[in-house]
Order: structure tokens, then sequence, then C-alpha cells
């Protein structure tokens, strides 16, 4: 193993961070040399394609705090891999893509009827900033 | 085996003669974190944690390749690289961690 990985500093601060219950499971892991220990660990690929979770919003007023077209957008699932998930909530995919161009852009309704006749679902700009912000989506500037 | 570590053998004589070897050891790729283990299985995309019990047992196995180790080798190993009490239970368990690595497809019984 490498001086990197053996000496690997903990930013100041962070040490902190990590809670106490997950201390105390190391320490029992380590004591626990009398029998043999294996668990595979969870990948964080499948982690991160579980997150990628958006609920369309259902009214539309409420999610408009500035009357700006920026404040909901229409998301159109990546329909390699995501959709509905049958509970009201969406799977955005990897790569979904956002709409604009608005026929009428200062009209938040008529701004949801026409991201639905165009097959896509609206949510919050917010919720999605908060997605593609960890990485999870492409940033919707981008799109 | 070192004959009279398990005083009740008889009991244990279904599982402790099963051998084992070890199933592309050369592509593990292992990892040492301070007395733990991190084994990533490139065939599989997995990656393990092991303590040091575990990575024992494996690399005892492999030095051992080509031949096969009985559970019972096994135990008598560990029991004395770990300094441990005679416990009849302890062959169970590593029994148990030997079916897991045969799940994983770290290991390989030998029949």
């Amino acid at each position: 193993m490498s001086e990197n990985h053996r000496n690997k500093e903990i930013e100041p601060g962070k040490d902190s961070l990590l809670d106490k219950p997950a201390q105390a499971r190391r320490r029992l892991l380590k004591k626990s040399a009398a029998i043999p220990v294996i668990m595979t660990l969870h990948s964080g690929a499948a982690l991160a394609r579980t997150s990628n979770i958006g609920t369309p919003i259902p009214d539309i007023n409420a999610a408009a705090t500035g009357g700006s077209s920026g404040d909901i957008l229409c998301v159109h699932p990546d329909s390699s891999n995501g959709g509905p998930l049958g509970d009201g909530r969406y799977d955005l995919g990897t790569a979904p893509m956002v709409s604009g161009n608005y026929q009428d852009p200062d009209n938040l309704e008529n701004q949801a009827l026409e991201c639905n006749t165009r097959g896509g679902i609206i949510i919050s700009a917010t919720a999605y900033t908060s997605l593609s912000g960890r990485g999870v989506l492409p940033d919707s500037s981008t799109l | 085996m070192v004959e009279g570590f398990y005083p009740t053998q008889a009991h244990y004589s279904s599982f402790v003669e099963e051998c084992w070897k070890t199933l592309n050891y050369g592509s593990l790729i292992i990892e040492e974190w301070d007395g733990e283990f991190t084994v990533f299985q490139p065939d599989a995309g997995k990656t393990h944690y092991l303590n040091e019990m575990s990575v024992q047992i494996l690399i005892y196995i492999e030095n051992n390749a080509p031949a096969a180790l009985s559970t019972a080798d096994i135990c008598d190993y560990l029991v004395k690289k770990f300094q441990l009490q005679t416990d009849t239970a302890f062959p169970k368990q590593i029994n148990k961690t030997l079916r897991r690595f045969d799940e994983l497809g770290l290991v390989k019984q030998i029949s």
C-alpha cells in the first residue's frame, strides 16, 4: 500500500465530521480479529442512479417564487434509462434534456401546458439544481 | 491437519474435510488500510472489505496452490497464526466464510 493512502491527511475540521457511531463500528471491526469478516461494498454508481429521482410539480403557482420562467424547468427524462416510477415520481435518467423557449414565457400555467404537450415533466429549477449540483445530472445551463 | 485439535472432530467431518483453492487470486487488487483490507475483484467489478483473518485465509490457500487446503487445515493455520483458543464453533465460522468466498468467486471448492 502506498504511503499516500496510509498517511492520508484529513482536512482540519473534517475529523469532527466523522460520526461517532461510524468510529465505534470501525473499532468493533478491528477488534473482531478472532472471526473472519467479509463485506461487499455497494457500488457508488448504483447509489447515484437511485438518487436521480424527481417529482413533477403538481401546483405550478406553488413553485413560482418570482414569476420568471427560470423557476420551473420542463425536463424530458432520458428515455434510455429514465421514466415514470409509477408512484408519481420520475427517474430522470442519466442524460435528461431541458426544453425552453416557451411561446408564452411570462405565463407559468401556459408553460406547464406547453411542457406537457411536448411530453416533458415540470420540476422546480431548485430541485433540478440540487441534483445537478451533486453531479447527478447535467447542469441545466449546458442542456 | 493437526491431530487432536478438534476434540469433537467427528461432528464436523462433513465439512472440515472440504477442500478449497483460490480462484483468480492473481487478478485481485488488495490494499491494506491499517490492518483492514479492501479487495477489488475485477472479474466481478466488486470491492470487498476483509479483516486480517479473512485476508489470511485467502493468502494461505493461495500460498499452498496448486494443492487444495481443507477447512481443517485452514482452521489449524488460523489458530496458530492468531493464537486463538480452540473452539468447536470456530471451524463452523471458517467454513461459513469459505462458502461466502465461494459465492463471491474468490475460492472454489474442490470435490
